[in-house]
């Protein structure tokens, strides 16, 4: 769907209609002005305006520039003979560590800055008291001045900017820090050069320039900056800075091919397949996982942390722990017209570091995903496999919550071994479902707070052969819940047994005639609850309610081609979730404001919550297969449809403008 | 020993209940006002203190019993329902404490929180959250009246049934857990009844019975025989042996005692505690009757009351925001007031919390300490939100820290302390930390 117009009838939350323009060929920059980034990018550039003409090829300074060379990194051998366009990755140094990537920042910025995202962002306290404070004043004074000076409203100036191709780069360049550096081929660089030569002088004495060869830095505090033909580089580094000029030396202007931004190691011409896997997006992201590691003392909680306790290792199958392995990670993040996608790509560690508990490749059947499910998730697991290696899956850290996980589990299951004797009754796919909440039997009722229904759906790994031990298991746990009931005087849930379809369901409840609850019992959460079970066709189904057990029944059973089987999906569909969340919309204020919220600041926040899943229709998140080498996500963010039409899009402006 | 005369005057039966008038030497001011907002209340802000120094003691006394209306406090009031149902008894602890901060009418909070302590149940025997919850509201409701419809209602309440064990008492097996606990520790304390008076009482509790989280009355499960309680013979039934109880004498002394230790705090001379007892009696046990006239005493405002009591956690704590104007995460304030001793809904056993000493053992400072520095840090998970900015105004370094002293000391402190506070040259909102870990800052 990318470079079409906008669908009749998709309201894309991004759209001019709702106030966001729709760029093809966009994606959504984080708003660099609202995290206070647009100082130093202003300061950026300033500092490389050099109020001098670009170089021509005329005066490439390659030979007169022997200071340079003497400092720079030596580029490969190919570089000083080849006549091919040489990719201006090559420009950032093999110890890049984080590279954004953008083809078409401008568009980015003027779509997100027009949208309605950003009209909440301004309507934000944190940006209310940013732009009441001292660097708030200096932006503003910035925004008057630039404003003035070009004729154009803030959003065109930065769009201008911005607009054509950019890299941004953090550089292991000695140290611990890493340090930034920006190559930057604007679509109107006299729009730029101007626009940086007339800022600059208000610098001051903060400014000065220095030749180095030909080519003139521009230097404002730490900030060194030049200009190689229509290309701007900058960087906090000098050295950094001038390795890179002798690069571009090197090179040769005219033969430097600017669709290329990567640095050599996320690049194919650098050897690596990541690059090419990761796709072609407007937007790419580049972490050098390993090397990052390296520069922190070989610790990176942040990738896996969140990710590393028992319920994710199931999730994950243990691809948490190789994606904290991983040695490089690279996303293309894409907004077409209906959708925003995002995919993702890390090579991980050699495989057999980890016990990934996939299955062996092949066709198995699923239920089919009941049409009005809230949402979804499916994954081919070996339980039984993931119960044994437990301990290698989930972080260290949540070994103490795994081993109180075990201890449960046994209390539970006393006498069992729960993975030989409970989990591998299961085979192959692990499937569970939220779907819609049924009304209570009597209808008297209406729980509080109103949870959806689930349902689990487990293949059996002998058919019906075990049905028995498994509705024992389920007496089990219910078993547990009467304790419960009859320590709180309850009466206890009997079971019933009901054929629909030709397949009994088993649902433990209160007795139907004290329904909807037990003589006595204040509604709760807990109404939401009639346990059910069901066995058909080899599958296994356990669910919170009865009717979740029937929808998995009418659903029935496909064979997709193995190929169309997912390791791990997940796919939620914002308009039910909504409609849950909207019946539980004081539960959700109540929580809230035990958080420290304002009972004000609680509404407004779950109003927002409301507003912000409104735009949305589904998520889906797609965990690849199991590629022997990658590892692969792809995330897709599906925007609601709308009755109102968007407008067409403005054609681009000029590359070639002048004020 | 113009000292002693003076507190032989005040402890004087006579006199100790006379309206306290403000004099030249000892006029209404922002100390003696803050004592009655800490006292009554939780502590207040500056600008609430400044209000009731402007409005007078009898005009301030009067606002603690007749709040004015306050969207703020009806809506989270109007939340407890609902987070009760989702079956999570820290929750309700949480909703509880933020509604102490909150609320306008503090007082009706304080007397709560007094009769959780009092008529004391563990959520974790009861384990039903809409039962404690109902507990809880009928000390909110009923803890402000007459104390024996209170007692009437703990009597029935299912919280206290199914704690006591007595959620199946019938003819011919009653349980005595309750009728002890009642003359014990509830209404009139050890040494004011016999075995015998239990033996009997327990009949007369005989028919309670808990269905789910509600409790009945059933008469064909009551044992209806004449019982003898306290020298009298009568067919006593729940409600009857309860108002009984109120008629001995003991039981208007026990009460006059726990509100005194609550709201006056020194230790009384007997002579005092019974003309407080007569009070209550002439009062006709109405709990708001009897601290009105006790608010306005010479009692209440001598200066041997103020500061006279260790703060229990969730004074310390509660107050502690209140003076800031702060609100926090109230998940994790339930959790560090739990941390301090004190973890609403689950007190150690039938006779409350032992208080005094014992909120200051060395385990639990440590952590009121933690509480400190994670305000004063701004620590993410206490999330307490303030406007130092404000507080901090154009005040010099000086002036803040005066300024602080007033908020969290509400009095002078000892030139020493000062100075070592002063001598901090660090970041001024580690004063927040070193202030309310002061000992003056644990007596309420």
């Amino acid at each position: 769907m990318r470079g079409a117009v906008a669908s009749v009838g998709h309201r894309n939350p991004l759209s001019p209609e709702s106030g966001v323009a729709v760029r093809h060929n966009s994606v959504v920059l984080p708003p660099l002005s609202r995290f206070g980034l647009v100082v130093p990018l202003s300061l950026l550039l300033v500092a490389s305006a050099t109020g001098v003409s670009p170089l021509s090829a005329a005066q490439s300074p390659a030979a007169q520039s022997p200071a340079a060379q003497s400092t720079a990194a030596q580029p490969p051998a190919a570089l000083h003979t080849s006549t091919t366009p040489i990719p201006l990755a090559t420009f950032f140094p093999s110890n890049t560590l984080f590279l954004i990537e953008s083809t078409d920042g401008g568009a980015l910025l003027s779509g997100l800055l027009d949208s309605e995202i950003d009209d909440r962002l301004v309507a934000s306290k944190e940006w209310r008291e940013f732009i009441a404070g001292e660097k708030g004043k200096e932006l503003r004074q910035g925004l008057f001045f630039l404003t003035a000076f070009t004729g154009r409203t803030p959003t065109k100036i930065f769009a201008g900017v911005l607009e054509g191709k950019t890299g941004f780069a953090w550089v292991a360049q000695g140290g611990t820090t890493p340090q930034p550096l920006l190559i930057h081929q604007p679509s109107d660089a006299d729009f730029v050069r101007n626009l940086i030569g007339a800022a600059l002088k208000f610098a001051g004495d903060r400014a000065r320039t220095e030749v180095h060869g030909g080519v003139t830095l521009t230097i404002v505090d730490d900030l060194v900056s030049f200009w190689f033909g229509d290309t701007l580089v900058a960087g906090t580094d000098r050295e950094l800075v001038l390795s890179t000029l002798a690069r571009l030396e090197e090179a040769d202007e005219t033969l430097i091919e600017s669709s290329l931004l990567r640095a050599p190691r996320f690049s194919s011409a650098g050897g690596s397949s990541l690059a090419s896997d990761v796709g072609d997006g407007p937007l790419r992201l580049f972490l050098d996982v390993e090397a990052v590691r390296t520069l922190r003392g070989g610790t990176l909680p942040e990738l896996a942390g969140p990710l590393a306790n028992p319920l994710a290792s199931i999730l994950f199958g243990g691809d948490q722990q190789r994606l904290r392995e991983a040695e490089t990670l690279c996303a293309a993040v894409d907004l077409a017209d209906d959708q925003l996608k995002i995919h993702l790509v890390a090579a991980p560690a050699p495989r057999e570091k980890v016990h990934p508990c996939y299955l062996p490749e092949g066709a198995r059947t699923v239920v089919r995903t009941p049409s009005d499910a809230i949402a979804a998730f499916q994954a081919g697991r070996d339980l039984a496999d993931w119960w044994e290696s437990r301990l290698e899956l989930v972080d260290q850290s949540a070994h103490a919550q795994m081993a109180k996980f075990s201890t449960d589990i046994g209390n539970l299951f006393g006498g069992k071994d729960f993975g030989e004797e409970v989990l591998a009754l299961t085979d192959s796919t692990i499937q569970f479902f939220i779907l819609p909440t049924a009304p209570h039997p009597t209808k008297s009722i209406t729980p509080d707070p109103l949870l959806p229904g689930f349902a689990l759906a487990l293949p059996l790994a002998e058919k019906d052969a075990r049905a028995g031990e498994l509705q024992m298991l389920f007496q089990t746990l219910v078993s547990f819940v009467n304790i419960e009931r009859t320590q709180r005087g309850l009466e206890p849930w009997l079971f019933r047994t009901d054929v629909y379809e030709g397949t009994a369901i088993t649902t433990a409840g209160p007795m139907e005639k004290r329904d909807p609850l037990s003589k006595g019992e204040t509604p709760g959460i807990e109404a939401n609850f009639r346990p059910s079970m069901a066995l058909r066709e080899g599958f296994f189904f356990l669910g919170s309610q009865p009717d979740a057990v029937r929808r998995l029944i009418d659903s029935g059973f496909e064979t997709p081609l193995p190929a169309a089987l997912p390791n791990g999906e997940i796919v939620v569909h914002a308009a039910p979730l909504l409609s849950i969340l909207t019946e539980n919309r004081e539960a959700l204020i109540a929580n809230s404001v035990l958080e420290g919220n304002a009972v004000g600041e609680a509404e407004a926040k779950i109003a927002g919550l409301f507003a912000l899943l409104g735009l949305f229709d589904a998520l889906r998140v797609e965990v690849g297969s199991a590629d022997e080498k990658d590892w692969a996500v792809e995330a897709s963010l599906h925007f609601a449809k709308s009755d109102v039409t968007p407008p067409e899009v403005s054609p681009k402006p000029s590359s070639k403008r002048s004020f | 020993m113009a000292t002693v005369d003076a507190r032989a005057l005040l402890f004087d039966p006579q006199t100790c209940l006379e309206p306290w008038l403000p004099t030249t030497s000892d006029p209404w001011n922002r100390q003696k006002a803050a004592h009655l907002l800490r006292r009554a209340g939780f502590g207040a802000s500056p600008q609430s203190i400044d209000h009731a120094v402007a409005a007078g003691p009898a005009a301030a006394i009067e606002a603690l019993f007749t709040p004015t209306e306050d969207p703020t406090t009806a809506a989270i009031d109007a939340m407890g329902p609902r987070l009760m149902r989702q079956r999570n008894i820290d929750r309700v602890a949480a909703w509880w404490l933020r509604l102490m901060l909150e609320t306008n009418h503090p007082l009706r909070e304080r007397l709560a929180l007094l009769w959780h302590g009092h008529f004391a149940v563990s959520a974790d025997k009861v384990t039903s959250t809409a039962a404690i919850y109902g507990q809880l509201e009928l000390f909110r409701s009923a803890g402000f009246g007459d104390l024996r419809t209170l007692a009437r209602g703990v009597v029935h309440d299912p919280a206290m049934l199914r704690f006591l064990d007595a959620d199946r008492i019938r003819v011919g097996h009653p349980n005595e857990n309750l009728a002890r606990e009642l003359f014990e520790l509830f209404l009139l304390g050890i040494g004011n009844y016999t075995e015998r008076d239990i033996q009997e009482a327990a009949r007369a509790l005989t028919g309670l019975r808990l269905s789910g989280d509600r409790s009945e009355w059933v008469e064909r499960y009551h044992d209806t025989s004449a019982k003898t309680v306290f020298g009298r013979t009568a067919a006593f039934t729940p409600d009857t042996l309860v108002h009984h109880c109120f008629e001995q004498p003991a039981a208007a002394r026990f009460f006059a005692t726990t509100l005194a230790r609550e709201f006056v705090g020194s230790q009384l001379p007997d002579e005092t505690l019974e003309t407080l007892a007569a009070l209550l009696r002439k009062e006709e046990f109405r709990v708001d009757r009897f601290l009105r006239v006790l608010f306005a005493s010479r009692l209440f405002f001598d200066a041997s009351s103020i500061r006279a009591r260790i703060a229990s956690p969730v004074e310390f704590v509660i107050g502690t925001l209140r003076a800031l104007d702060a609100r926090a995460n109230s998940n994790t304030l339930a959790r560090q007031v739990g941390a301090m001793g004190q973890r609403l809904f689950h007190p150690p056993g039938v006779q409350g919390w032992s208080g005094g000493t014992d909120w200051i053992s060395s385990g639990r400072i440590i952590a009121r300490n933690q509480f400190g520095r994670s305000l004063a840090s701004a620590d993410e998970e206490l999330g307490a939100q303030f406007d130092w900015e404000a507080l901090c105004g154009d005040r010099s370094r000086s002036a803040l820290l005066d300024h602080l002293i007033v908020r969290f000391i509400s009095a002078d402190l000892p030139a020493a302390v000062r100075d070592a506070l002063v001598a901090h040259d660090g970041d001024p909102r580690d004063w927040i930390h070193l202030l309310i870990t002061l000992p003056e800052a644990q007596l309420v």
